[in-house]
């Protein structure tokens, strides 16, 4: 942990910016990415109607999207 | 569970899947706000007052055919399931009338401006796991959106970084929403922002904490910007540092003082996420003006 943090206190380099940019991109391929997803309930009511499909709600405080 | 090949084939073949934010549909006094507390209050949760987190299936008439908040891809399977089974015995109903859209809940991103992902990342610092679903959340990825608004946007083209901007990424972004919803810092909490944009080279120092010192992040912050034919065409930011403490719904941080990094890029256009709000927009003024 004391290693950690005193790695804080050494400033940024170039490639400390590089790796750190690339190691929090999101992981390609999510597999729920390839849900097409709707943002509103009557855009997905009205969908499900179309296709004649059940909708399925994912609900949560924070938009589970946004994955806060 | 989204994790899961049979769930998510399931989900893509069978439903209609929608994402939402409960904190906007369950306040909205519109037809979508109307919708949403008529499909969930038919669930456990059916209070103003209540959360209403939860995986839902309804039919397009509104009727509920499902519920459940495990997580477990097993339980959702088997919802999931359970609630086409039911759907086979119902007719779809023809929608209603949309009606206008509450305009105290719309949230779009700035005209002119762009959206750039957010992600962050507790470095180190935890104990070891206890189970997966610690593992998984001492791992995880916190994720947002930053809006950028044509003002700002056209002052990167310019090669300068405006204020709002530098406090928006501080304030709003610079928190650790790894384990849920962050607290956002207030503008007093700012104590040092000193950050600076040079031949498209961004570099800078942080504080933020809070009036009682429970809660507080400083670190570094570097970038690359480049704009070219009128537009910001790389945003790429990291912030590193230590954070401290952890708010109401993102508890279980590591003890003390932590590392955390912060990684900002222009976001995907063709991404469906990419229309979602940045958490800090619920108060949308507060946001984008970032004081």
């Amino acid at each position: 942990m004391l290693a950690l943090v005193a790695a804080m206190l050494v400033q940024l380099s170039d490639e400390e910016f590089a790796r750190l940019h690339q190691d929090l991109a999101p992981p390609a391929g999510e597999t729920w990415r390839s849900i097409p997803w709707k943002l509103a309930m009557l855009e997905a009511r009205d969908a499900a109607a179309r296709e004649k499909k059940p909708a399925f709600v994912w609900s949560m405080n924070g938009h589970p999207l946004g994955c806060v | 569970m989204f994790a899961d090949a049979g769930v998510v084939a399931l989900l893509k073949e069978k439903f209609v899947a929608v994402a939402v934010d409960e904190w906007y549909q369950h306040r909205q006094k519109d037809a979508e706000g109307d919708f949403y507390r008529k499909v969930v209050y038919q669930g456990p949760h059916n209070k103003p007052d209540q959360t209403t987190q939860g995986l839902y299936v309804f039919a397009p008439d509104g009727t509920l055919l499902g519920y459940t908040n495990h997580r477990s891809p097993e339980r959702v399977k088997a919802t999931l399931e359970k609630a086409l089974e039911k759907f086979a015995a119902t007719d779809a109903a023809a929608p209603e009338d949309s009606g206008k859209r509450d305009a105290a809940f719309a949230r779009t991103p700035p005209e002119g401006g762009f959206v750039a992902d957010v992600t962050s990342k507790v470095l180190g610092g935890y104990k070891a796991p206890k189970n997966a679903w610690q593992k998984a959340y001492q791992e995880a990825l916190g994720r947002d959106h930053l809006w950028v608004t044509r003002d700002e946007a056209a002052a990167l083209e310019r090669g300068e970084l405006a204020s709002p901007l530098a406090r928006r990424i501080a304030r709003f972004h610079l928190v650790d929403n790894t384990r849920g919803e962050p607290p956002m810092w207030r503008a007093e909490d700012v104590r040092t922002l000193d950050v600076a944009l040079r031949d498209g080279r961004l570099a800078g120092r942080v504080k933020l904490e809070t009036s009682s010192g429970d809660r507080g992040f400083e670190g570094e912050i570097r970038g690359v910007v480049v704009a070219k034919d009128g537009a910001v065409t790389r945003f790429d930011l990291v912030a590193r540092g230590e954070f401290w403490g952890e708010g109401r719904y993102t508890p279980n941080a590591p003890a003390g003082r932590f590392p955390l990094a912060v990684s900002i890029r222009l976001a995907d256009a063709k991404d469906t996420a990419r229309a979602v709000p940045p958490q800090g927009a619920r108060d949308a003024m507060d946001y984008l003006r970032a004081r």
